[in-house]
């Protein structure tokens, strides 16, 4: 039987560790890969949370359909509704945001605000009776014309630091739709500066 | 002499507890032969434990409904509840006033297959209430805030030809959260099954 000569015999063995650390490499990278791929792909959330346009107040956010600019906002436990009585209570409070709002491409209306504290809690906006007629929900905005109005949304003033005001076009089948997302920035010691006894609401007009 | 005919020499049978089958009396493979079955159902949840008899509750106590917390406070009947609600001519409404809170972290107005009545004259056991409204402002379908609790009267229509029930029984429903799955993130809160039922008086306000 033939022995391989001494130099042979140690590039063949050298030849098999390079191999074995390009396997391991291999390995490695072919797992990163996979895993990388995996953060990557879009969840199911992903393709199905609406898409935020973010913003912040007194700034117009600018969506694909419209603009919207929030100017203030006020906390009250009693709301005063133009054209409507009596005064209407809240068993939390209103939390009446001034806004303006410009559709950008064809009429539409604003079919869902909601405001998100910081705990995930998410107040709808609200609909008492009288609402809609007045506030930016009940208005349908001409396009390029800006319309300034109030949003209302019923819900504990201590939820207010730290929440996020959102609107949509849409109410449902919203997929992906474009969601103007503006922080309201109030801080916990704003808190009494923005409390009135009655909340006046600024009926909802093309200005 | 001739021998007897018949079945004199035929060897008698054995008793049906002494039979035994490959060494095993009937008793055992019969014992053996549930085990196996009751096994079988166990892996398809024949030992789970059966479904509970739906509570009986009165009006006063809080129901759990899952998505909300429900107290029934009293069932009566009006003539209308204009502008909200009319009857048809010579006939009545029927109200159920409830107290609803809302228990999750996203405000909603009141779920139409909450409360059903069930054999009430008139008035089928799957009917669904014409709508709802708060009692403080008669606002229809409210939003509710989350962990406020909102006084909410649930209405349905009386025909002319029935005479007004003295007490009505009633269910509630109960919602559970379904957990989102690969195809779809959305958050539902869905019926599964009746959460209580009760019987209330009802008071005429008709006259």
């Amino acid at each position: 039987m033939s022995t391989l000569p001494p130099s042979l015999e140690e590039a063949v063995q050298r030849n098999g560790r390079q191999r074995k650390a390009l396997n391991v490499v291999l390995v490695i990278l072919v797992l990163v890969a996979i895993i990388g791929l995996y953060r990557l792909t879009p969840t199911q959330k992903d393709i199905q949370e609406p898409t935020a346009v973010k913003g912040i107040v007194g700034k117009p956010v600018k969506t694909p359909r419209f603009e919207l600019t929030v100017r203030g906002v006020q906390v009250s436990k009693k709301l005063r509704i133009p054209r409507a009585a009596p005064v209407r209570e809240s068993r939390s409070d209103f939390v009446v945001i001034d806004a303006v709002v410009k559709a950008t491409r064809e009429p539409l209306h604003l079919n869902k605000v909601t405001i998100q504290a910081a705990d995930g809690t998410r107040y709808a906006g609200a609909n008492r009776s009288g609402l809609r007629e007045v506030d930016l929900t009940g208005f349908e905005f001409a396009p390029d014309i800006p319309a300034h109005g109030s949003l209302v949304v019923e819900m504990p003033a201590d939820q207010l630091p730290g929440a996020v005001l959102q609107v949509m076009e849409k109410a449902i089948f919203n997929d992906l739709e474009p969601q103007a997302t503006i922080p309201l920035g109030v801080e916990k010691d704003q808190l009494d500066g923005l409390r009135k006894d009655v909340a006046i609401l600024t009926a909802a007009d093309a200005s | 002499m001739q021998e007897p005919t018949g079945n004199g020499d035929r060897e008698e049978l054995p008793a049906l507890q002494d039979i035994k089958v490959r060494g095993r009396s009937l008793k055992a493979w019969g014992m053996s032969a549930a085990a196996v079955l009751l096994a079988i159902s166990a892996v398809f949840g024949g030992l789970r434990k059966a479904a509970e008899e739906t509570p009986q509750v009165e009006a006063g106590t809080a129901i759990d409904a899952g998505q909300l917390e429900v107290t029934i406070q009293r069932v009566v009947t009006v003539k209308d509840l204009k502008p909200l609600f009319r009857p048809d001519r010579g006939g009545a409404l029927i109200a159920v006033v409830t107290k609803l809170k809302v228990t999750d972290d996203t405000g909603i107005t009141p779920p139409s297959d909450l409360i059903r009545l069930v054999g009430v004259p008139g008035i089928k056991d799957t009917d669904r209430p014409l709508g709802s409204t708060t009692l403080a402002d008669a606002t229809q379908n409210p939003v509710l805030t989350p962990e406020f609790g909102e006084d909410v009267a649930y209405v349905w229509k009386l025909p002319k030809a029935t005479s007004l029930p003295t007490e009505v029984k009633l269910t509630v429903q109960h919602y559970e959260h379904v957990e989102e799955s690969l195809l779809d993130s959305h958050e539902k809160w869905m019926p599964d099954k009746i959460a209580a039922e009760s019987s209330v008086k009802v008071k005429d306000n008709t006259k």
